[in-house]
């Protein structure tokens, strides 16, 4: 799975910056928490549901 | 049978619930709402700028998709809104049709002088795909062969010329049969595609400079070059589609300029739009035009209603003087590589992520399985059920936590 990051050309440093902080954090949690998971599970449960 | 998009709503996100709303799920793609909703990302925005995306209940989205780069001059930018609001009040031909419109030519003036080479006829059409398909009609008519080469993983456009040049079943199942004598060769593979083209038998060897819905591959630094000689060497025409990474995406005017190639002719499309209007572009050298354009019988031979209109031209004219007066290509350069540096180094801990690469402010994060087994197991299972679930999660979160909009490449969305 390729993740875009392809923000407009304008884009500011800080806001690049906002990017990679948010990034780690996302992905921290996918290593380290059970929530990121559960959350999926109950969004496949609901899909499949549909 | 319209689908109940409401019950589908994730627990604790607002979601959009307004008559145009319902008309859509009603009128247009109900499918396509349920998704969103699923996912909690079904949001009204109220207002573009820049950057940022302003949504009705008071929240801020910063983009970081650009609507699949169409928004290289960001959103709503005042000069551009500004010379269309001039167009419009100018009053002057929109789309006469049966004349010269001065304006295209003074576009399509620039776009050759910005690519250089040899382009210097262009074909303006509405979409990348229907560019994508004149730029078949005219590799044919150029050569005499029918055939087109393209690479696999590639994404060219959903009409069906375009499709024929790709191969991801996802996109192509239920449309069939598409154009005959299309041969796929793995993106930077130099051996097969010199295997293909020494046939003499294509008429052009299609190919994003670097493949951005396929995962945002960038390729050997000789690739493109040792291509275009191979082409030339078999009388194949050298076609790079830049509806993606031109427009200063990758950091100079066409990626192309990155690798040092002078294609036969360039696609452009999305950011030339300056994120408002349809406009596309095949620029071409004269002896492509030439072959197309042969004779007075064949002045239009090709061409379409919307192609040549003024507001679309007029906005490609005001996005190319912002991308060049604001120096936005150097500024991608710039700030793409610090990106990716920052990235690597904050990502560098967590084994899911495998790798950080791009060019310019096109940049990709791909993801591999984690190695502790308790999530790996759950990786696997949901990559079982859609390939693209994880990442979807991703980009849920990322929206809804973080208020940052992205996506995954085409090739691990959710609905491929």
């Amino acid at each position: 799975m390729v993740l875009k990051a392809t923000p407009p050309l304008m884009v500011t440093s800080e806001q690049l910056d906002e990017f990679v902080e948010a990034i780690r954090d996302v992905v921290e949690m996918a290593q380290t928490s059970l929530t990121f998971w559960t959350e999926a599970l109950a969004i496949v449960r609901r899909a499949v549901n549909i | 049978m319209p689908i109940d998009s409401a019950t589908v709503a994730s627990p604790g996100v607002s979601t959009a619930t307004s008559d145009s709303t319902s008309n859509y799920n009603d009128y247009v793609n109900p499918q396509w709402v349920t998704l969103f909703n699923l996912l909690g990302m079904n949001v009204e925005y109220e207002r573009c700028l820049g950057c940022e995306l302003f949504t009705k209940d008071g929240r801020r989205v910063l983009d970081f998709l650009s609507g699949y780069c169409v928004h290289n001059t960001g959103h709503d930018h005042p000069y551009i809104n500004q010379a269309l609001k001039d167009e419009m009040d100018r009053c002057g031909p929109a789309m006469v049709q049966s004349h010269v419109p001065e304006i295209a030519g003074d576009l399509a003036r620039r776009l050759c002088e910005l690519s250089g080479g040899e382009l210097e006829k262009v074909c303006f059409g509405s979409s990348g795909s229907e560019s994508v398909e004149a730029a078949i009609k005219f590799a044919r008519a150029t050569t005499g062969r029918a055939g087109i080469v393209y690479a696999n993983s590639s994404f060219h456009g959903l009409t069906a010329g375009a499709l024929s040049l790709m191969n991801d079943a996802f996109w192509r199942e239920g449309f069939g049969p598409l154009l005959p004598d299309t041969h796929g060769v793995p993106y930077g593979d130099i051996a097969a595609l010199e295997t293909a083209v020494a046939k003499k038998h294509y008429a052009a060897f299609i190919v994003e400079p670097i493949q951005a819905e396929g995962g945002i591959h960038v390729p050997a630094r000789a690739y493109l070059r040792q291509a275009q000689e191979l082409c030339r060497r078999t009388g194949t025409l050298f076609v790079l589609d830049e509806v993606q990474t031109g427009m200063y995406r990758s950091g100079t005017f066409l990626a192309a300029h990155q690798f040092d190639v002078q294609p036969d002719m360039v696609v452009l499309a999305k950011a030339l739009s300056g994120g408002l209007m349809p406009v596309s572009a095949v620029l071409m050298t004269n002896k492509i035009y030439h072959a197309v354009y042969s004779s007075l019988k064949r002045a239009i031979v090709h061409t379409s209603t919307f192609s040549e209109n003024s507001l679309s031209m007029r906005a490609a004219l005001a996005a190319l003087d912002v991308l060049q007066d604001e120096q936005l290509g150097p500024r991608a350069l710039h700030l793409g590589e610090s990106f990716r540096a920052k990235l690597r180094r904050e990502l560098a801990g967590f084994d899911m992520v495998n790798e950080v690469r791009g060019m310019g402010l096109l940049n990709g994060i791909e993801f591999v399985p984690p190695k502790k087994l308790a999530f790996r197991g759950l990786y696997e299972a949901f990559n079982k059920i859609h390939p693209a679930m994880f990442g979807q999660i991703v980009v849920m979160r990322m929206f809804r936590e973080k208020g940052i909009l992205t996506r995954n490449s085409a090739a691990t969305t959710l609905w491929s």
